[in-house]
């Protein structure tokens, strides 16, 4: 065998790159869920009553409700009593310095690239890192402290910004709004919370890492962030997962404030274990993301990145209330193998002159199955409403499928809404054009699946952008031939 | 206001009269497939809220609310007035009357190679038609009544090699009489044929309401041309639910218009199923509504063969409190590589009390394929409004030429002159009526 050929035989055998398992102990709760886990969860916390009461509300309310099954995905049942619902790094004290983290622990994330000291020191980004169901570590805390800017663990914000977190939690996702927020306002564990404070802008991007390690866990994780009056953010998310055959769930809940004159940037890159070549193991994606502009001329962006999860099942949406509020969403969805995807956006038009920009881009490989769902409802008091909508899907392969269900419901007579979408494959001329100038098929391919992707990718912060980019070709790898 | 059981029994009644009138004496296939039909109908009930193909379309609430159960009569022979003033005066072509859902006129002066045969409730004609073979009845509430409940209807035969030249014109009449009517016609279009089949909608007189569930199975052959027209332009307070079924064969063409200018509630079913390659298949529709019209159209092309090209424009123009709903489905099965399918959907919202829900939807299973859907809502244009009112236009004037030339579009695809002399003038005096 030649050396390229070896080269190429590595790379489209090339597996799952964070699929190691970090050999922590875990303090985890047993498997189930009942009242009593809820409670176990929230002493765990030492929570206050109130939460406890909230929790138990939301279990309550999620033991009448049935699992959805609208989506255009399938998968065997899920069993919720063979869950467990928490898992932490067994660690002693609350660590004050990074220095005091289990070293096991900051291994595992500088392997994921998230050297967290690194991070604080070279690119400026602040990280709040969350392996299993805990936060584990939160970077530049002072810093932002200083301009009043909090950021930590969302049960940090439990203890410490009780009126804050009482505002506004559920206030954009309510409990009861679908079967797996409530699931996850019931048990959710930890997450991350931030509140930017009247006209600040935050001077640094950030970040949440989330992995999964513990076997049999459920991730839920919870965000709440909170945009006063002319604030700016831009909060970037990542995640990974180990290999394992059997499926694990995550349910998150993300939820965005932005008052008057906000603007808050969300981006995700979504790299979830996906599974085996046939299918096997790889991670539920069940989030429930949104984001409400309440206040006049805020803005909320979201961007996505998916290449991962066995399956994804999320639709992060924007309620624009507020009059000129702008909401926008850019995603890239890629499915490779047996991975399906039924992701996109909802746009919700109620104050006047509210604009909204959709731009998704999906591409299926493989054996599988991408699907663009998205709502645009404007509501009769939203004058002078106006949207556009771009939905591309790319089809790799006769075995794979793309689908598309935009849903757009105009009662103002003063709307704008345009919708295009088109589903075709990678021209066979552009393969030539890029073989004939030494570019082999498998680079030609990620090149101008990149091209295709450019409107969204330009959208990321830099240094996801260049992640997103090699992330993107390397869930193509082996897609090709 | 009906209740959902009484609903259910007045169908259940009016199938034991239709049984029990009929003494057996129709064929054992039609009977089995009657039942079958009855059966199917009472375990998919009425459509509820959150049935997702009738989302926005509140039939069943609709149907509670106005449908007469306590009459009987229907089925009791009536007198029909004389018909002839209600009928396009310079449309030629072969004709079919139905009144009040009963045939009272059917043509016998046919050119060769065409048959028209009345439908019958024992089904005498339908031997070998293969009817319920295109029309799933598995799938669909109101398909699946009409298989089990229908009565009257036509069944068109265009033989091999012929080419029709008029029209088959099939009107269906109604008085305040009428309550629930339901037809059934069966088009056999062999290889090679030329033919055009045209379906007009028209109440004569009264308030009242009425409604119509019908169905119509459409067989192209192979190579065969067929146009199908579908006018419902004064339909008064008519609930319809009409589902026509074609199938295609290898290189044929079909091309469907479908034009409604009023109707309380009516939804149209249009499936195209693309048995075959190198088919081409035409969808038009336009809906022009105001008052508190509800007009949903839901099309949907299954092609399931390579080489195969579809294209689908529907526009609409919607005014006052009325409501459209477009919804479109295409599906690009595996071995339908090559496929070329396009699908827009346009609209024009008129008035702040109109809606419009759209939801153009494309599902491909085949990658070499070049597959697009667009929608838009909107209003007519600032600078087109400007540009014609710097020519002297008042801003009325200005607005209806440019809604007429929104409708032209696919009014320009109805092949016959006459229907389309006929149509514009329904579309001007609309506009007129409603734009001064």
């Amino acid at each position: 065998m030649s050396k390229d050929d070896q080269i190429l035989e590595e790379l489209t055998n090339s597996e799952y790159k964070y699929g190691f398992e970090t050999a922590i102990d875990v303090d985890a709760a047993p498997k189930g869920l009942n009242e009593d886990i809820v409670r176990f969860i929230s002493s765990k916390k030492n929570e206050p009553q109130w939460m406890l009461e909230w929790r138990l509300k939301a279990f309550q309310k999620w033991k009448t409700m049935k699992e959805p099954k609208w989506p255009n995905v399938t998968y065997p049942e899920i069993d919720y009593q063979d869950i467990i619902y928490y898992a932490a790094p067994k660690q002693k004290v609350t660590p004050n310095s990074l220095d005091e983290i289990d070293p096991e622990l900051r291994r595992t994330f500088e392997k994921l690239g998230i050297s967290l000291e690194e991070q604080k020191r070279l690119t400026g980004v602040a990280v709040d890192a969350v392996l299993d169901s805990v936060s584990v570590a939160t970077t530049f805390k002072d810093k932002l402290a200083e301009l009043g800017i909090i950021f930590c663990s969302f049960s940090e914000a439990v203890q410490d910004h009780t009126e804050l977190v009482k505002k506004y939690m559920g206030s954009v996702v309510p409990v009861n709004d679908n079967y797996f927020s409530a699931l996850n306002s019931a048990v959710f564990s930890d997450g991350s919370f931030c509140y930017i404070p009247k006209g600040v802008r935050c001077p640094m991007e950030l970040s949440t890492y989330f992995r999964i390690n513990a076997a049999n866990t459920g991730q839920f994780e919870r965000t709440l962030i909170i945009a006063d009056e002319g604030s700016y953010v831009s909060y970037l998310e990542g995640c990974t997962a180990p290999m394992r055959d059997e499926n694990q769930l995550h349910a998150a809940v993300v939820e965005i404030y932005a008052a008057k004159d906000a603007v808050v940037k969300y981006s995700t890159v979504q790299n979830w274990y996906p599974g085996n070549k046939e299918g096997i193991g790889g991670i539920y994606n069940f989030v429930t993301k949104r984001g409400i502009c309440e206040g006049d001329n805020s803005k909320i962006s979201w961007t996505q990145v998916e290449t991962g999860s066995a399956i994804t099942w999320k639709y992060p949406s924007c309620i624009l209330k507020g009059d000129n509020s702008v909401g926008e969403f850019y995603s890239v969805a890629v499915t490779n193998n047996m991975q399906q995807a039924d992701t996109g956006t909802k746009m919700i038009h109620i104050g006047k002159n509210t604009k909204s920009r959709i731009v998704s881009k999906g591409v299926s490989a493989g054996k599988s199955q991408n699907s663009y769902r998205g709502l645009v409802q404007v509501l009769p008091r939203a004058t002078n409403a106006r949207n556009f909508s771009q939905c591309d899907s790319l089809l790799m392969g006769d075995t794979c499928g793309a689908h598309t269900f935009p849903y757009i419901e105009t009662a103002n007579s003063t709307a704008q809404i345009e919708h295009e979408a088109t589903t075709s494959k990678i021209g066979e001329d552009q393969i030539f054009y890029c073989n004939q100038r030494g570019i082999d098929t498998e680079d030609a391919v990620a090149l101008i699946v990149n091209g295709y992707c450019k409107e969204v990718l330009n959208q990321l912060p830099m240094e996801f952008a260049v992640e997103a980019q090699k992330l993107l070709a390397l869930t193509l790898e082996g897609s090709v031939g | 206001m009906n209740t959902e059981q009484e609903l259910r029994s007045y169908f259940q009644e009016k199938y034991s009269s239709l049984t029990s009138g009929l003494n057996g004496e129709q064929t054992a296939d039609l009977s089995q497939l009657r039942h079958k039909a009855l059966d199917s109908f009472n375990s998919l009930g009425f459509p509820q809220n959150k049935s997702e193909e009738y989302k926005y379309t509140p039939i069943t609430k609709t149907l509670l609310k106005s449908l007469r159960t306590d009459d009987h009569q229907v089925m009791e022979p009536q007198t029909v007035p004389p018909f002839n003033e209600y009928l396009l005066p310079n449309l030629k072509g072969h004709l079919v009357v139905f009144w009040n859902g009963r045939l009272v006129y059917c043509t016998d002066d046919l050119p060769q190679g065409l048959s028209i045969e009345p439908i019958d409730p024992q089904g005498n004609s339908l031997a070998e038609s293969g009817i319920g073979t295109i029309a799933n009845y598995q799938k669909d509430a109101f398909t699946a009544l009409n298989t089990a409940l229908f009565n009257h209807g036509a069944f068109i035969k265009v033989a091999k090699r012929s080419v029709i030249e008029e029209p088959v014109v099939l009107y269906h009449l109604w008085d305040d009489r009428a309550n629930y009517m339901q037809t059934r016609h069966l088009v056999t279009a062999e290889a090679n044929s030329h033919s055009q089949v045209v379906e007009i909608y028209k109440c004569t007189s009264g308030t009242k309401n009425t409604f119509h569930n019908s169905v119509t199975e459409v067989t192209v052959g192979k190579n065969a041309h067929f146009s199908y027209h579908k006018v419902q332009t004064e339909c008064g307070e008519n609930i319809h639910v009409g589902n026509t079924h074609i199938s295609q064969a290898s290189d044929s063409t079909v091309k469907c218009t479908t034009i409604t200018t009023e109707g309380r509630m009516v939804r149209n079913n249009l499936n195209l199923t693309v048995d075959g390659s190198n088919c081409e298949s035409h969808m038009y529709g336009l809906y022009l509504l105001h008052g508190t019209n509800h007009v949903d159209n839901h099309t949907r092309v299954d092609h399931r063969l390579p080489h195969c090209y579809s294209n689908e424009l529907y526009k609409g123009i919607i005014n006052d409190r009325a409501a459209g709903v477009f919804n479109g489905k295409i599906f690009v099965r595996q071995d339908a590589q090559k496929t070329n399918a396009f699908q827009s959907n346009k609209n024009l919202l008129l008035s702040d009390h109109a809606s419009m829900n759209t939801k153009p939807q494309l599902e491909i299973w085949a990658d070499d394929v070049k597959c697009s859907h667009g929608a838009t809502t909107g209003q007519l244009d600032e600078e087109q409004l400007f540009y014609l009112r710097a020519r002297g236009l008042d801003k009325q004037q200005a607005r209806s030429l440019l809604l007429y030339a929104f409708a032209q579009e696919t009014l320009e695809q109805v092949t016959s002159p006459v229907l389309k002399d006929y149509l514009d003038q329904v579309i001007q005096a609309r506009l007129i009526e409603d734009h001064g």
